[in-house]
């Protein structure tokens, strides 16, 4: 029992000083991927509220990461500092989160993953057509890291830390939310709908706050994105990324709150692991993914809750 | 004349789509109660309950609750003010543990005390705190409706609202719910339910309720109405009189 209960915190710790020291030991394009994670992190953990714990399928997470790097983009190459670029991105994707939730009332599941699909492709048009905004297909350049307390994150690795920073206080913020009622409103939603309203939950509005607020974690992980490789064009966002996004909260363990922490650490270390075999590393991927799906209903988590327990897996 | 009634309903109309099943019902709650409403299948007992608690907009009538007019309020705000509901069937998440369908009865609504609560409710309910771990799919269909009974006490109720609790339940099983709730009438909190049962849930009941066709037809102490020959022979099976 004690040792069970150690377990958690202990575990955090480890990987809190290999996050924080590891980097040290690598070079830049180690530094970068480490990085990356940190960001598309952010961006599935926004996807595992909406899928994970409420239960609506999104296949336009990418796109809300391209509205929050555009809005950083923009705003910082017109030499506003990123915080504002931040401020914009997150309230831009609540909104069109919140727009975007409204299908949700009307159609659930595969019919909803389309009804998704269909916005993720309105938004990669509105990216790439919009030219006058956006720059259309030449993208924007010279993106500039921001400066933290006065302090240059010019360099990778002070950069890689800012990542790593944000990553951490979207955790915590997720973690409050959904220790609060919103987080219990969320996982009744996700349940069962009709026996949640019951329980005084106002299933319409939960559904839009689930996409809302995913929505714009999605974009914040845009808004660290931008000033990460500091050239965005449109092509990221097509549907590619949404469903990469997808892959990461479904593998780690849809609804487990570290899921997306290992889902993208697989998503962005598998292509690295496995160049020796070229092309064929999507075809390992695919299969992981099969059989995750096939064996694993609680993803990677899954296992993990399930040698803590013992045979039933019990979710929360 | 009586202090007002904990509920009071007047002339509910209720329906759905172009069809009206309940078409001007009324009937009185009193606190301290447990009153029983029965009536053939379709009589619209479930649309009562569905129109009182907010989950059907009432389309004519009045519903007061506590001396407050609560006609068309949401299941939140009624369950802010005390009255909780147990619908017909089932109404768990049976994916989550005994505990977390607990802790889910207060979704709608941020308690300090929620832990306190529902580990008083799992020492009450033994049969529920040997179990708070395990999945709620794992329970038996009258433990089960145990869990529901005691998930809606997780907000003190007033008065609770409960649909057919003893529907596919053993006769063993029957009894003991409706020792439980004829227990919480004992600790002041009333209830309202349906059931099919009619004669031993009368028997354990202060007021019975006839609801025919959408309307009251009777509203009289469960004695009288376990005694009446007519409603032996309409609802009961025949076997009373
Ligand atoms: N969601 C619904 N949509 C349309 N009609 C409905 C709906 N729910 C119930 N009805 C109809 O309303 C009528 C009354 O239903 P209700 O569930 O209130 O009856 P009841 O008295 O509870 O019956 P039972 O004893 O079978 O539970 C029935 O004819 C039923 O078919
Ligand atoms: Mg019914």
């Amino acid at each position: 029992m004690s040792a069970g209960r150690l377990a958690g915190p202990a575990i955090g710790l480890a990987v809190t000083i290999l996050l924080l020291l590891l980097p040290l030991t690598l070079r830049g394009y180690g530094i970068y991927l480490m990085s990356l994670w940190a960001v598309l992190t952010i961006a599935a953990m926004g996807l595992n509220l909406t899928l994970g714990y409420a239960g609506q399928v999104s296949l336009a997470q990418g796109a809300f990461v391209g509205i929050g790097a555009y809005a950083a983009a923009l705003l910082t190459t017109a030499g506003w500092p990123l915080a504002l670029g931040m401020a914009v991105g997150v309230g831009l994707g609540l909104i069109v989160g919140w727009l975007l939730g409204y299908p949700a009332l009307r159609v659930q599941h595969h019919y909803l993953a389309f009804v998704t699909l269909g916005a993720n492709t309105l938004l990669f048009l509105v990216f790439r057509n919009e030219d006058w905004l956006t720059g259309g297909v030449y993208g924007i350049p010279g993106i500039p890291r921001p400066r933290i307390f006065g302090l240059a994150t010019d360099d990778p690795l002070v950069f890689y830390y800012f990542c790593l920073a944000m990553l951490l206080l979207v955790t915590l913020a997720l973690g409050l939310l959904l220790r609060s009622p919103w987080g219990r409103a969320f996982e009744a939603l996700r349940e069962n709908p009709v026996r949640a309203e019951s329980l005084g939950i106002d299933t319409r509005r939960y559904t839009l706050l689930a996409f809302a607020i995913g929505s714009a974690v999605g974009s914040l992980a845009g808004t660290v994105y931008a000033p990460l490789v500091q050239y965005i064009d449109p092509y990221p966002f097509a549907l590619g990324m949404s469903l990469n996004l997808l892959l990461m909260v479904v593998v780690g363990g849809s609804g487990r709150f570290f899921g997306p922490w290992l889902g993208a650490a697989i998503a962005v270390l598998l292509p690295e692991w496995l160049r020796f075999s070229e092309g064929l590393y999507l075809v390992f991927y695919a299969l992981l993914v099969i059989l995750v799906l096939v064996f694993l209903p609680g993803g990677l988590m899954g296992i993990a809750e399930r040698l803590r327990l013992g045979r039933r897996p019990v979710a929360g | 004349m009586a202090a007002e009634a904990l509920l009071a309903v007047e002339d509910l109309v209720a329906g759905y789509g172009p069809v009206t099943i309940l078409r001007g019902a009324s009937l009185e709650v009193a606190a301290g109660t447990v009153t029983t409403v029965i009536g053939p299948n379709g009589a619209g007992k479930s649309t009562l309950m569905k129109a009182v608690f907010g989950l059907l907009p009432p389309r004519g009538g009045r519903v007061r609750f506590a001396g407050e007019e609560i006609t068309g309020r949401s299941p939140r705000e009624l369950l802010a003010r005390g009255l909780v509901f147990v619908p017909q069937g089932r109404n768990l998440f049976p994916e989550l543990s005994v505990r977390h369908n607990l802790e889910l009865g207060a979704a709608a609504f941020a308690l300090s005390d929620l832990d306190a609560r529902v580990d008083a409710l799992l020492a009450r309910f033994p049969v529920l705190g040997e179990r708070a771990g395990m999945q709620a799919s794992v329970l038996s269909g009258g433990e089960q409706k145990l869990l529901e009974i005691a998930r809606a006490l997780l907000l003190e109720p007033r008065l609770l609202l409960v649909d057919e609790p003893s529907l596919g339940l053993s006769p063993k099983m029957t009894r003991e719910i409706f020792a439980i709730l004829t227990a919480l009438r004992d600790r002041g909190v009333a209830v309202l339910m349906i059931e099919q049962n009619a004669k031993s849930a009368l028997g354990i009941s202060d007021v019975g309720i006839v609801l025919d066709q959408g309307r009251v037809a009777l509203q009289a102490p469960a004695g009288e109405i376990l005694a009446d020959p007519r409603i032996g022979r309409l609802f009961l099976g025949g076997g009373l009189a």
